[in-house]
């Protein structure tokens, strides 16, 4: 036998139980997905993603094919730049906030980290500037501090206060 | 309903603001979750926040002699009262008996700060350094100008309890007194996490011996030098390094200070950055060459036909080099003028009519001290912006 192997679709089920077609290349984009595939070997078994939602899911492959040929990131954890969006990623990125954090998840869990990369950064942009308050009101979180610990939470770092 | 971010995908998102300490500051207010996630984050390195410090910790004039006043800040009193700030929350950090023995001790301790804080912030911290420690000493007390025991004290208390509970540092700069480094009992643990080391030829054999029993791996290591200090035990150290990759050395007075570095140990690190305030010997580029990819040079001493033969010796010694950047300082530097003569000069020796042969592409910028020289390898010559 000769020549490149033949390029094989793998197939994705969404918590709803939906399908989803994806090349393999596509699929490999997700770490999670490329150790599956590698431990399960060739099958047409469909592979269940019981966290991640079928709207969420096709999102996620949109991104995917997108950025199919783009070389695998280097590990740098000490350059962390929020300006770098391009345009695409930019328009991909322009949804209401639940997608947003469904698609920061879905990331984390298919362990994508150029999508996880993308969504934490819009999120870092949305909350630039941005009061206590206004981050607790914009993404519906909760303040378990009392009253008291706050303040010394405020006290004991103040120091980069308004810096 | 929008869904609650998971701990991992907060600290993810709060590292894209790790230079925006006004925005870290508002997230670590946000709720415990977001404090655990935003403090890991500033207090890696919250000296940097002090927007009125530009210490370059390789600054040697004010690393040798422990001055400050080489610092510009726009605001003297801002200034201060960061360190203030910053250093009551770390003397808080302490335990309780250090407190105590510095109440025992006449140490002016707010009663504030006998309370324990909210997290051990400290335990964060990847940047330590003696010129930070020296700066929350010298700022953290109203009145504590004359106190100079009183002070040791602190510091020793603070360079102690550093030691014991920071086992994520990366960068050390050791302190000049060095008797600090020996109240941990687990030294090796703290070292381990460590890829930056600033030291100088005038610590201890003995200190170097030590730390190189425990199995240092560095990445980066900056070298202060003294005139009449010749330490082989650091030689032995540089050798011991095999992961090397950035050598800086760093003099005051412009004389040459290479003669201290085995040639041998250059051989063995794959040294890629080389960066010096001073000049650099034939020996040093031969026997790093074929690693050296940048060379980063402040010269005080170079006449036009030093700076054609030095460009000469690296261009013609070094295969593999792409950047070659060199400061002229105007005042303690020969070169008076880089005019069209100076052009022609390096034009010379950078241009080839052989076209196989890597060209030089170079610039020279004026800069507040006088001249930068660029020169970068393997691209077709271009114009010169003069």
């Amino acid at each position: 036998m000769t020549g490149a192997p033949e390029q094989r679709n793998v197939k994705l089920t969404s918590s709803e139980g939906t399908e989803f077609k994806v090349e393999r290349d596509v699929a490999e984009k997700s770490v999670l997905l490329k150790n599956m595939l590698e431990d399960v070997g060739e099958s047409d078994m469909a592979i269940p993603l019981p966290n991640v939602t079928g709207p969420i899911l096709q999102k996620v492959i949109e991104y995917c094919i997108h950025h199919r040929d783009d070389p695998v990131p280097a590990h740098d954890d000490d350059t962390k730049k929020t300006d770098d969006i391009d345009d695409w990623d930019a328009e991909f990125c322009k949804v209401d906030q639940g997608t947003l954090y469904e698609l920061i998840l879905a990331s984390n869990y298919l362990d994508i980290k150029p999508l996880l990369d993308l969504t934490c950064k819009t999120v870092a942009n949305m909350i630039k500037g941005k009061s206590p308050e206004e981050i607790r009101k914009t993404f519906n979180i909760a303040n378990d501090f009392t009253p008291e610990e706050e303040e010394q939470v405020r006290r004991e770092n103040e120091w980069c206060e308004g810096r | 309903m929008i869904p609650q971010l998971p701990e991992d995908c907060i600290r993810e998102i709060v590292q894209y603001l790790s230079d925006s300490p006004f925005d870290l500051f508002s997230c670590l207010l946000v709720n415990k979750t977001w404090f655990i996630c935003a403090i890991s984050i500033l207090w890696k390195n919250p000296w940097k926040h002090n927007k009125y410090l530009h210490v370059n910790i390789t600054n040697c004039s004010l690393t040798l002699k422990g001055k400050v006043n080489h610092l510009t800040f726009k605001n003297h009193h801002d200034y201060k009262i960061f360190w203030k700030v910053i250093g009551k929350t770390i003397l808080k950090c302490l335990p309780y008996e250090t407190k105590q023995l510095f109440i025992h001790q006449g140490i002016p301790l707010n009663p504030s700060l006998l309370s324990q804080p909210k997290f051990n912030y400290i335990i964060y911290l990847q940047k330590i350094s003696h010129i930070y420690i020296n700066l929350l000493v010298d700022n953290i007390f109203d009145g504590f100008d004359s106190l100079i025991e009183c002070k040791r004290v602190v510091t020793k208390e603070l360079w102690k309890y550093m030691l014991q509970e920071c086992k994520r540092v990366k960068t050390l700069m050791i302190p000049n007194d060095i008797s600090f480094l020996k109240y941990n009992d687990d030294m090796k643990e703290f070292f381990k996490s460590i890829d930056t080391l600033v030291c100088s030829t005038k610590h201890s054999k003995n200190m170097y011996q030590e730390i190189k029993g425990y199995g240092l791996s560095l990445q980066k290591l900056k070298i202060l030098t003294y005139n009449s200090y010749y330490n082989d035990e650091l030689e032995d150290l540089i050798r011991s390094q095999s992961n090397l990759q950035e050598l800086q050395i760093i003099d005051d007075d412009g004389n040459n200070k290479f003669d201290f570095i085995p040639s041998y140990s250059l051989e063995i690190s794959p040294i890629t950055y080389l960066y010096s305030i001073s000049n650099v010997y034939d020996r040093f580029i031969i026997h790093s060459r074929n690693s050296l990819k940048i060379i980063k040079v402040e010269t005080k001493v170079y006449t036009l036909d030093h700076l054609k033969r030095f460009i000469q010796t690296i261009v013609n010694s070094c295969p593999n080099l792409e950047v070659i950047i060199i400061h002229l300082d105007k005042n303690r530097s020969h070169v008076g003028r880089l005019d069209s003569v100076t052009w022609a000069i390096i034009s010379s020796i950078t241009s080839s009519d052989d076209e196989s042969k890597p060209t030089l592409e170079f610039s020279i910028k004026p800069t507040s001290r006088g001249y930068e020289i660029h020169l970068k390898r393997n691209v077709p010559n271009i114009k010169l912006p003069l």
